[in-house]
């Protein structure tokens, strides 16, 4: 499905939540990043239907969803969504088959509903819970239930609202691979809304990067990474080093052997940390303090070689010119 | 060393069981012992005499109407405050609690006045006043009026809490508004209205203002006036005071436990948070016209007219004169503030003795909560229980105790009779909103500042200076502050407690309309509602202050 936003806006009285946005997407699983505050939840909102746009317009393939000029403006339960909650947002005097049946009342037969709501269930591992209530559930439970609502409907596109932040970091982990693996056997779309640059680019096609009410830069994980549109996406996405040009080196294309077509920096060690799998080496070079990583500790004040190939070294100046 | 240490903690205790738990013993003692040995005969009298019973019924019938009356008004304000426009008028709050803070006694003859014979209703339309209006049906309207702010805030914050993610989940899943509202609004909502009718109830057994003025005058009595009138007219039984006493702390223990039952079995952990914006919608143009025409008859009728009356009173020369600029004068003002009056003499009685018990109250409070802590332990809790007692048993069971108590032939000394009397009743009867409000500031504060006293604090002195005095004083100064304002207005306590020939504004005001003077009367209720207002507002500030800082 091609997700259409254009001149989207919106405002709560003369607070700017979400400048005018126009964006394209079209890729099954995307993230929106930013810190909070940055209105990515009310962009969100505004896909689901929760909060109407002040102004613009927005299609799911070539159907209008909302548009300010023509007065359309279809209800969040018509627009084929289903949306997981950061708190949940479980009915806690339901059960959990009720909750997840909610959404199919009064478009299914009672037996088609008991498959379907099992059957998502069975997706997410909870089928010995379905009478409990949320409430005698643990927090990674209820996440499942709210995720297994969300799929029971079958959407053409789900939406996350920070849904993993209220779980702690293993099941977070457990609940992203999980998350991947049931929208890619379903025929749904995904946008996910977080705050955890590692969450979004591990989990994501595309992902949407914004700043105070404005997407700043959308694209693949990659192109995010290594071609970041300016210093706050360098600084956000990643460890960014900084030359005294002010280009840009990603701490895996500092190396301790000579390269072939490479710049030479010296730099002196300050410390050494240790991150299981290798060691992140924190060192000083041309009055910037630089990140790179070695299988091995450095000594403190020890004064190292660093080359870097030029090709891998990335200027946002020349990118603006 | 362990006794030493728990001395003090004891030492409250018995404090509070002097004051709190002492009087409901007598009450009990009084009228379960006869010469020393258990006897029901007294009791089971009580059960037979018809008059009681008849109270009984009265008060039952009273109470069920102003559940169904303040739900007529307080459920549709809750949902228009919720859903509509009126969702950002966070001001409506603050006016909607000045009928609750409003003394009950004061607002009931704001309405007598308004709509008696020759009264406002006349010469305002020109038309006779409904004599129906003097009956149950205006008794249970003018106590509703009264009651609604509190049903309306449970439920309005109840709404709010559902507004969040419960409602957004609605609105994504759910198929019809209408659907939506009976299956997930509804049942969520359902608890807190139990819980809230129950308490409307009691609060209304409870009441005295209202059925002292207008019931007396319809010859409807329930139990506070039953109980009154068994104490203060002659052939005084106290006999019959306890046991309807007794009855009616029996009915009040049971409701709590009911209410206790339903919020532990149903109240779910709402934590729907971020309810944030929820009325950007524009609403249609009739349910603005019914929403703004809802709130503004609500607000004339809860607000406007009993306080239209009282203003006029105080304000009017000659009361059968009406309402003429010639016939307006301030000297019922004067009167009241000139040196020596009866009136004078009461007002400062009042500021004296509510000055007094609020800050005893406050220090009692204050250690009362830092020694409940989390309530952790037994002690802990029956402590925390004994300090709110008040608060479930209505007052005028604890002023029945506490006559029969310090009255008490081998107490070594009394102060029955003298003025630290109603200074101990004010004392015990708001107990419960000192020890509230500090425990409420106390349990905000992370449970960290404990760990972090243990580890720094070098004596339990310091600790008590430099970290909870500062901490805590938002919330013992909010404690003081409602238990100064409440003491004030007390009633019925002070008709039965005060010594003789000592008056207070409440008093006073009541014996000024009874005597059909009610100029100067009226002119203390405003001054009263005047000093209630700025101690709220007073409050408001430093709470909004609080919050700012923190």
């Amino acid at each position: 499905m091609r997700i259409t936003l254009q001149g989207i806006e919106k405002r709560f009285g003369s607070v700017q939540a979400v400048g005018q946005t126009d964006l394209t997407i079209t890729d099954q699983f995307v993230t929106i990043l930013g810190q909070s505050g940055c209105g990515k939840t009310t962009l969100l909102k505004m896909l689901a239907g929760l909060t109407d746009p002040t102004a613009g317009e927005l299609r799911f393939d070539d159907q209008v969803i909302f548009s300010s000029k023509d007065s359309v403006n279809i209800k969040p339960s018509k627009r084929g969504i289903g949306m997981v909650f950061q708190d949940f947002g479980l009915w806690p005097h339901m059960s959990v088959f009720d909750n997840i049946a909610f959404g199919l009342r009064d478009k299914r037969s009672k037996a088609e509903r008991h498959e379907i709501v099992m059957d998502a269930l069975q997706k997410v591992q909870l089928e010995d819970k379905a009478k409990r209530k949320p409430g005698e559930l643990s927090g990674g439970q209820q996440q499942r239930v709210a995720l297994a609502r969300a799929i029971a409907v079958n959407p053409r596109l789900i939406l996350f609202d920070e849904a993993l932040s209220a779980l702690d970091s293993i099941l977070r982990e457990q609940m992203r691979e999980e998350i991947l693996s049931i929208i890619q056997t379903i025929d749904s779309q995904a946008i996910f809304v977080t705050h955890d640059q590692t969450e979004a680019m591990a989990m994501s096609d595309c992902m949407i990067i914004m700043e105070a009410g404005k997407v700043i830069q959308n694209g693949p994980p990659e192109q995010v990474y290594h071609a970041p549109a300016d210093n706050y996406v360098a600084n956000l996405i990643g460890r960014a080093n900084w030359t005294a040009d002010r280009d840009l080196i990603r701490p895996e294309a500092i190396h301790l052997q000579p390269q072939a077509a490479g710049i030479t920096h010296t730099g002196i060690v300050r410390k050494s940390l240790f991150e299981g799998d290798r060691y992140i080496i924190h060192a000083e070079v041309d009055g910037q303090l630089w990140k790179f990583y070695d299988s091995r500790p450095h000594e403190a004040r020890s004064i190292v070689k660093l080359y870097v190939q030029e090709d891998t070294t990335y200027s946002l100046y020349k990118q603006e010119v | 060393m362990y006794a030493s240490k728990q001395l003090p903690f004891w030492m409250l205790f018995a404090l509070l069981g002097l004051l709190a738990a002492a009087p409901l013993l007598a009450v009990l003692g009084y009228t379960f012992m006869e010469d020393g040995s258990l006897s029901f005969t007294a009791f089971s009298e009580a059960l037979k005499n018809d008059r009681i019973l008849t109270t009984m019924e009265h008060s039952f019938v009273l109470g069920l109407l102003v559940i169904f009356g303040t739900t007529i008004i307080a459920l549709p304000l809750a949902i228009i405050r919720t859903k509509t426009q009126f969702a950002n008028k966070h001001w409506l709050d603050i006016v909607f609690t000045i009928p609750f803070m409003t003394p009950p006694y004061i607002g009931s003859m704001g309405w007598m006045q308004f709509m008696q014979h020759n009264g406002y209703y006349e010469s305002l339309f020109s038309t006779t006043a409904p004599a129906s209006f003097f009956s149950l049906a205006g008794m249970v309207f003018i106590m509703s009026m009264h009651l609604y702010p509190f049903l309306y805030l449970m439920l309005r914050n109840t709404l709010v809490r559902i507004n969040g993610s419960f409602q957004e989940a609605a609105d994504i899943y759910g198929h019809s508004p209408l659907m939506n509202w009976i299956r997930i609004v509804l049942p969520l909502l359902l608890s807190t209205y139990a819980m809230a009718s129950l308490l409307i109830f009691i609060k209304t057994l409870a009441e005295f203002g209202t059925p002292a003025t207008f019931g007396k005058q319809i010859g409807f009595y329930v139990f506070t006036t039953e109980i009154h009138q068994y104490l203060s007219r002659w052939p005084v039984n106290i006999s019959a005071a306890t046991s309807l006493s007794l009855i009616l702390l029996s009915v009040c223990m049971v409701i709590w436990y009911l209410q206790n039952i339903i919020s532990r079995k149903y109240t779910y952990g709402i934590h729907s948070g971020r309810s944030g914006i929820s009325a950007n919608k524009q609403d249609s143009m009739s349910v603005r016209l019914f929403s703004w025409l809802f709130v503004s008859v609500v607000l004339l009728l809860s607000i406007g007219v009993p306080y239209f009356s009282i203003i006029a009173t105080s304000l009017l020369q000659v009361r059968g004169d009406g309402l003429h600029w010639d016939n307006l004068t301030f000297s019922h003002y004067a009167e009241l503030f000139s040196l020596h009056s009866e009136g004078f003499s009461a007002l400062m009685n009042s500021l004296g003795f509510a000055f007094t018990a609020a800050t005893i109250a406050a220090v009692i409070g204050l250690f009362t909560a830092l020694s409940i802590k989390n309530a952790a332990t037994k002690p802990q809790q029956l402590m925390d229980f004994t300090s709110m007692m008040p608060n479930i048993i209505p007052g005028i069971v604890f002023v029945v105790g506490l006559i029969l108590f310090w009255n008490m032939s081998w107490l070594p000394a009394t102060v029955y009779n003298t003025t630290w009397m109603p200074i101990v009743t004010y004392i015990v009867l708001f107990l419960p909103y000192a020890v509230q409000y500090t425990k409420g500031s106390l349990s905000q504060l992370h449970q960290s500042i404990h760990h972090s006293n243990a580890v720094y604090g070098t004596s339990n002195f310091i600790i008590f200076v430099r970290i909870w005095l500062p901490l805590l004083a938002q919330g013992i100064l909010a404690g003081w502050i409602m238990t100064f304002i409440i003491s004030m207005r007390e009633l019925v306590g002070s008709l039965l407690i005060l010594p003789p020939s000592v008056s207070t504004s409440a008093t006073f005001i009541y014996s000024q309309f009874e005597q059909g003077d009610a100029g100067v009367g009226m002119a203390m209720a405003v001054i009263t509602v005047l000093l209630t207002i700025s101690f709220i507002t007073i409050m408001n500030w430093l709470q909004r202050r609080a919050l700012t800082h923190s």
